[in-house]
């Protein structure tokens, strides 16, 4: 029984996290599909919007290319910012974003009958809005699955035009995946003065470092559910010595004991992964629990569900395979007859640390900074990692089996014995201490680098977002729009903004022309030395963000072909800054210096406001000022602050999620190891009992040493979880996205850890000894 | 006041009864071996004496009091009142000798100084004090095990088979120790052994046969 949970906790930790993993990136797939439908382009027009006619236009051309016409507008509903979607639902039904709203049964919103659809849980029978100074009040016609009651509401698109008295598309989104219909499309856009955006399905880079988070733990997980597995099967190759020794006295011979006890072997491991297979479905299941809030709260409606795949399977049943050959292989040469060291014998102790001495030289050899390959520095780090983790029981039963005499019999003989036990603990679970040492150093690691990724992020956007407002559109912003809010009298001056992808002699990136204000230059932050950087950026030099002069190998000095608004030129980089936003990196540079000549519109623009700054006046003017720019969004930087740490926090729910299951996975691989001591020692404790320990005294014993453990365990996973988060700050995530996340030491993923452990453990215990001295 | 008094026990497992009204008292300085054929209730009676099983029926009165149905208090009255030896597996294995002779005492918070030196050299074992367990030979460690067994100088003594696994010339230095200490200190001692040259050595015989006390020459009926 406690072999075939060993097996089934180890092949479960690996195939929750796959599971979780997989259904995680098709939830993002399947969000991004709900915003963007099967969109893989958007046509965007570059000032008015798009006429009927340019879209009825284009739809002759390309008629068989699935298309689907937008409008988007900001309307107020109870003080409150809503976007109103105006879509065909015709259009829709060829675009998955469709299927999402409008196969609901009681989605009627097409019905002619002017409704709205409005987010399951906001219960209205009418959606009274503001657009503009004109209120509306529309029907609630149905609702759209939502668990975090996103302020989206949907209209038919001839209603959106009553409302908007405007026929003019804000967007087109296309399903175009040939390249000759991107041609075609890259010509309409030419001549229709629109451009055409692909619709990114990577998702943001938080998600990103997110998964890359998940593919770390996934893989400490394998190798957490290895050592579960393994250790497992080394209890019961202990518990099998004895009948292999009256097999063999009764004549069965080395081969046919190796072939039994092989079979025996293969047979537990089969039933265990079966199980195992099961178990890490349900777990999976309760990780998407967190998941689920994660991606409703960051895109729109969806579901997320679990799906048993061959890669989890495989990865499952490979986990097994690992651990089980060295286990067939030990227990083959037991029967065969070539005898058994103990695992306690000084030797295995020795050879074990020589292992991880060799194991932690090739993770740092594999760690050097002048490589920089990622997956080169994954494995560097899990050599680290695992060679750390093999050693710790070696080094505490050694070193712990010199210092435990001094606890005397005398004067605490429970405790006493509960200690003179750890050493040989030590060696008899090693495995399952590894696992649990791995476990520990995982939630330190993984909580110090998502601490320090927030604490950087949170600095940077303090610093970053200068202004007071933003105003900004999905297309771009009308000159009389800028006019109009720079005579404000509140707004003392305004950064300007135009930002766009861009291709480069590098790649392709965030290209952002600025005008910046001395407080917006101010909010700059550059990394490593510079030389009057603003006078390099006002002749035309550019800034690099440090993900892209990381990325691209590019630094201060160099130079870069740039496909500028008007025309490819050739800008020096005068320096590299702290920037966490664009995938792939971002360069900005001057607005007047490089495109002088140009006609360019903003797309957003920082408002810098005169004190003292009251937000309900300041937005009533505003909501006056762009009431004629329905397209045009305002929000408080403020806002935006706390937006983005609420996304970042939720985005990292399900790391948190993982985490906690890391711990319970390894403990429950404990419970086990414990288990089978308790099985193994059970001579010893009749003997406590003969001596007067009660049952209650045992369980103490009992509860005494395995606290210790988990406490060791812990304390070991202190430093290595330390080196986790530190690698993951400074070395994986340069390499993987470009940028450097502070490293900051926090004291609450230690004491998470310690608390885990040592509880844990103590749980451990308790189910480990249940009807102890009965 | 008597040490021992076994009255009425009976013990069933299952639709088997092992023991059926079993009567037996074992007086001070008294020492009595506990015979009977494999699986006639030795074991079982010997662990119901000490408290390590519950009897279906009857009572078992350790110096007048009975020893009660709390696992706690069953487990003081062992601590304090008796001393047990066994076939083997008699000594913890992380503790070294001297701290094996401690524990008892340190379970009871008693005065501990000096007499686990006084045991090791009655038992001539001073050059194994500090040395664990598995290092010593079977006959050392039984005498370990008796010399445990009667430090913290209880009132009864049970010991199931105590020679069973050693040679003949340890199994009399064993029995000779224990049988000598015991006196010396006044104890009850309850032997199980099979062995018949040992019980007539000893002060008393009974018998187990069918669950019931069927001879029993020296001893003294409940």
């Amino acid at each position: 029984m406690l072999t075939l949970l060993g097996i089934a906790t180890g092949v479960a930790a690996v195939v929750s996290v796959e599971l979780s993993s997989n259904a995680l990136n098709r939830s993002f797939q399947q969000a991004a599909s709900d915003l963007d439908g099967r969109a893989t382009h958007r046509i965007i027009p570059q000032d008015r919007g798009i006429t009927p006619a340019a879209f009825a236009s284009l739809r002759r051309d390309l008629g068989f290319v699935p298309m689907a016409p937008i409008m988007e507008r900001q309307v107020l509903v109870d003080s409150q910012i809503w976007t109103l979607l105006g879509v065909d639902p015709l259009s829709e039904r060829r675009f998955s974003r469709a299927a999402a709203y409008a196969n609901r049964p009681d989605a009627g919103w097409y019905s002619g009958a002017g409704g709205v659809v409005l987010p399951d849980g906001i219960e209205k029978e009418h959606f009274a809005f503001l657009l503009g100074e004109v209120r509306y009040d529309a029907p609630v016609a149905g609702h759209f699955e939502s668990a975090s009651q996103t302020r989206i509401a949907l209209a038919d698109l001839s209603q959106m035009s009553q409302w908007t008295q405007t026929a003019l598309l804000d967007r087109i989104d296309v399903v175009a995946d040939h390249p000759e219909v991107i041609e075609r499309l890259e010509q309409w856009v030419r001549t229709h003065d629109a451009r055409l955006e692909g619709v990114s399905r990577s998702g943001p880079d938080l998600t990103r470092a997110f998964e890359l988070n998940l593919f770390a733990l996934g893989m400490l997980m394998a190798l957490v559910g290895m050592l579960i597995v393994y250790n497992t099967l080394q209890f019961q190759i202990a518990k099998r010595q004895q009948s292999l020794a009256t097999l063999a006295a009764i004549g069965a011979s080395p081969a046919q004991l190796r072939r039994w006890t092989q079979a025996e072997i293969l047979a537990l491991a089969a039933l265990g992964s079966a199980i195992g297979l099961l178990l890490g479905r349900g777990m999976a299941e309760f990780t998407i629990v967190a998941m689920e809030q994660t991606v409703n709260d960051l895109y729109a409606t969806v579901e997320a569900h679990i799906t048993m795949t061959f890669r989890a399977t495989a990865a499952g049943l490979a986990v097994v395979l690992a651990a089980c050959v060295p286990a067939a292989w030990r227990l083959g040469l037991r029967a065969g007859g070539l005898g058994y060291q103990q695992t306690t014998a000084a030797p295995v102790g020795l050879r074990i640390l020589s292992l991880s001495v060799m194991l932690m030289a090739v993770g740092a050899i594999l760690l050097r900074p002048e490589s920089l390959s990622l997956s080169m520095a994954l494995t560097g780090m899990f050599c680290i990692a695992s060679g750390y983790a093999a050693a710790v029981s070696p080094l505490f039963g050694t070193l712990l089996g010199r210092c435990v005499h001094w606890i005397g019999v005398a004067r605490m003989p429970s405790a006493a014995l509960a200690v003179r036990r750890l050493p040989r603990t030590f060696f008899t679970t090693s495995p399952a201490v590894a696992a649990l040492v791995l476990a520990m150093a995982a939630v330190i690691g993984v909580g110090t680098m998502v601490t320090g990724f927030k604490h950087s992020v949170e600095q940077w956007l303090g610093k970053s977002l200068s202004a007071d407002y933003y105003v900004g559109s999905q297309t771009v912003i009308p000159t009389s729009a800028l006019q109009r809010l720079q005579s404000l009298e509140t707004v003392s001056a305004t950064t300007w903004f135009h930002t766009d992808r861009v291709s480069t002699s590098r790649g392709e990136i965030e290209l952002s022309l600025q005008e910046l204000t001395p407080r917006a230059r101010k909010s700059v932050v550059f990394l490593g030395q510079v030389d009057a950087p603003w006078s390099r950026f006002d002749r035309g030099e550019v800034f690099v963000s440090q993900s892209f002069a990381n990325l691209a190998s590019i630094d201060v000095g160099d130079s870069l072909d740039v496909d500028l608004p008007c025309g490819r030129e050739r800008v020096a980089v005068a320096a590299v800054i702290e920037d966490y936003r664009a995938g792939g990196g971002r360069v900005i540079g001057s607005r007047n210096a490089l495109t002088p000549g140009c006609p360019l519109l903003a797309t957003s623009v920082g408002l810098e406001l005169l004190p003292p700054v009251d937000s309900r006046t300041v937005e009533q003017l505003l909501g006056q000022v762009l009431r004629d720019y329905p397209q045009l969004r305002f929000t408080a930087t403020t806002d935006i602050l706390a937006l983005s740490l609420q996304v970042f926090d939720r985005t990292f729910a399900m790391t948190n999620a993982l985490k906690w299951i890391a711990g319970l996975v390894a403990l429950i691989g404990l419970t086990g190891a414990l288990s089978a001591i308790e099985l193994g020692r059970s001579e010893e404790l009749a003997l406590l009992g003969r001596l007067g320990l009660s049952r209650r005294e045992q369980r103490r014993i009992l509860l005494i040493e395995s606290g210790m453990l988990g406490l060791w365990c812990a304390l070991a996973a202190i430093p290595l979880g330390i080196l986790l988060g530190w690698l993951l700050c400074t070395v994986i995530n340069p390499r993987a996205f470009g940028w450097t996340i502070e490293f900051v030491l926090q004291p609450l993923p230690i004491a998470q850890s310690l608390a885990i452990a040592v509880a844990g453990s103590l749980g451990a215990a308790l189910l480990a000894g249940r009807g102890r001295g009965s | 006041m008597i040490p021992l008094s076994v009255r009425g026990v009976g013990k069933s497992f299952g639709n088997q009864a092992v023991l059926e009204a079993v009567h037996l008292r074992v007086e001070s300085e008294q020492c009595v071996a506990l015979t009977g054929r494999s699986g006639s209730g030795k074991t079982t009676l010997l662990n119901i004496i000490a408290g390590l099983q519950g009897a279906d029926r009857g009572t078992v009165e350790i110096e007048g009091k009975p020893l009660g149905t709390n696992p706690e208090q069953r487990a003081a009255v062992r601590r304090q009142k008796m001393g047990i030896v066994f076939q083997s597996h008699n000594l913890i294995p992380t503790l070294t000798v001297t701290e094996n002779l401690l524990f008892p005492l340190a379970l009871n918070r008693m005065e501990v100084r000096g007499r686990a030196q006084q045991w090791l050299q009655r038992l001539g074992l001073q050059h194994a004090a500090d040395r664990l367990p598995e290092t010593l030979s079977g006959g050392e460690s039984q005498r370990v095990a008796v010399a445990r067994a009667l430090i913290h100088e209880p009132a009864i003594l049970l010991a199931d088979e105590p020679t069973a696994s050693l040679d003949e010339d340890n199994a009399s230095i064993v029995m000779a120790e224990l049988l000598d200490h015991t006196r010396l200190q006044g104890a009850a001692l309850l032997l199980i052994t099979h062995s018949s040259e040992l019980s007539a050595r000893l002060d008393g015989r009974v018998c187990l046969e069918r669950g019931r006390l069927v001879e029993q020459p020296q001893s003294v009926p409940g």
